[in-house]
């Protein structure tokens, strides 16, 4: 029976105002692996994120910083060319949320193929996906990340979760 | 679909969002007991909403795990202390032969000098007159000697001794 939205984890509560640049930068991080799924290809990219924030983005203590940053790295993680391939998922899963050996695979396989599917969708869906349901972000925030209205960031939401379910759930 | 499952969909994005007061959210609770068609669709949705939060933790793992440690190659560092020791001697060759370029044949072949070595006290023998200096070291039976060649000053020109009358 359905018991409501899951919890967010706490790793991933990234609700907060950032306290420092490591944890901006942590949290930048965390997004662009979430965007390309190498840690090596996001660092490298959030280090040109942040080289870049040093002549065009806003002062280190400007709040407009954090959604100048999430912006950049997701322009860099769409432009990226070379890419690295990406990390299998199997290693990083949470063995705890398996209760069997066979229930783990079923689980690896079906999240392996919910990143495929969120890979195939359109940019804005994406993007907005990730910074809601990945990130944590409030629809404020993410408007603001993706020079969107809140109602557009709703529909685009909703539109990936609609596409994402009717591929994965077999929604109607 | 009838109306009211409509309706209730439409909270969908809502419930999944937590954004749902108590009240539309037992509403919704309660539709969902009784209808298998939206039990379905919110039960495929939740599904998505857990496995997005597998994923979203995968990626924070990744995020913060410890690198691997480089692989260090044990002849890395002899090799390269033999390639910098190559070129330091390739170096220091070319700036000594830059530096001590014969100018004159003469300075090509350097005067004899000569250390009796077999008697209790060096002697230097040398062919022109030279001024020896001795220099001690810490070390009683080392010394360094530093061998000055004499000055030679300028002869007067016959012109200057002998003036014109």
């Amino acid at each position: 029976m359905l018991e409501g939205p899951p919890a967010a984890n706490a790793a991933a509560d990234q609700t907060a105002a950032p306290t420092s640049l490591d944890e901006l930068r942590r949290r930048m991080l965390g997004f662009a692996i979430k965007l390309v799924w190498n840690r090596d290809d996001a660092e490298e990219i959030v280090q040109d994120a942040f080289q870049l924030s040093l002549t065009k983005g806003p002062a280190v203590t400007d709040p407009a910083l954090a959604p100048w940053l999430y912006r950049t790295v997701t322009n860099l993680c769409l432009n990226q060319r070379r890419r690295r391939p990406p990390q299998p998922l199997a290693d990083w899963l949470d063995p705890q949320d398996a209760t069997s050996p066979s229930d783990a695979v079923e689980r690896a396989e079906s999240i392996e193929s919910l990143r495929a599917a969120i890979g195939n969708l359109p940019d804005q869906q994406r993007i907005a996906l990730i910074l809601r349901n990945m990130q944590q972000m409030d629809y404020n925030e993410i408007a603001q990340v993706m020079q969107l209205s809140v109602a557009a960031v709703r529909t685009h939401v909703h539109l990936a979760r609609r596409a994402l379910a009717n591929k994965l759930g077999g929604s109607q | 679909m009838n109306p009211r499952c409509e309706e209730i969909q439409s909270r969908l994005d809502e419930w999944l969002d937590n954004e749902l007061n108590p009240v539309s959210r037992a509403e919704v609770t309660t539709h969902l007991t009784e209808c298998a068609e939206c039990r379905d669709v919110f039960t495929s949705f939740d599904l998505l909403n857990r496995n997005l939060v597998g994923l979203s933790s995968a990626a924070d793992r990744i995020a913060t795990a410890p690198r691997p440690p480089r692989i260090i190659r044990p002849f890395a560092t002899p090799l390269r202390i033999a390639a910098a020791i190559a070129l330091l001697a390739t170096a220091g060759l070319g700036v000594r032969s830059a530096l001590h370029r014969p100018d004159s044949p003469s300075q090509i072949v350097p005067p004899p000098v000569v250390v009796a070595e077999n008697s209790a006290a060096p002697t230097i023998v040398a062919s022109t007159p030279t001024l020896a200096v001795s220099l001690p070291t810490r070390n009683p039976h080392i010394s360094i000697v530093m061998l000055y060649e004499p000055v030679r000053l300028p002869s007067a020109s016959p012109a200057e001794s002998k003036p014109s009358l």
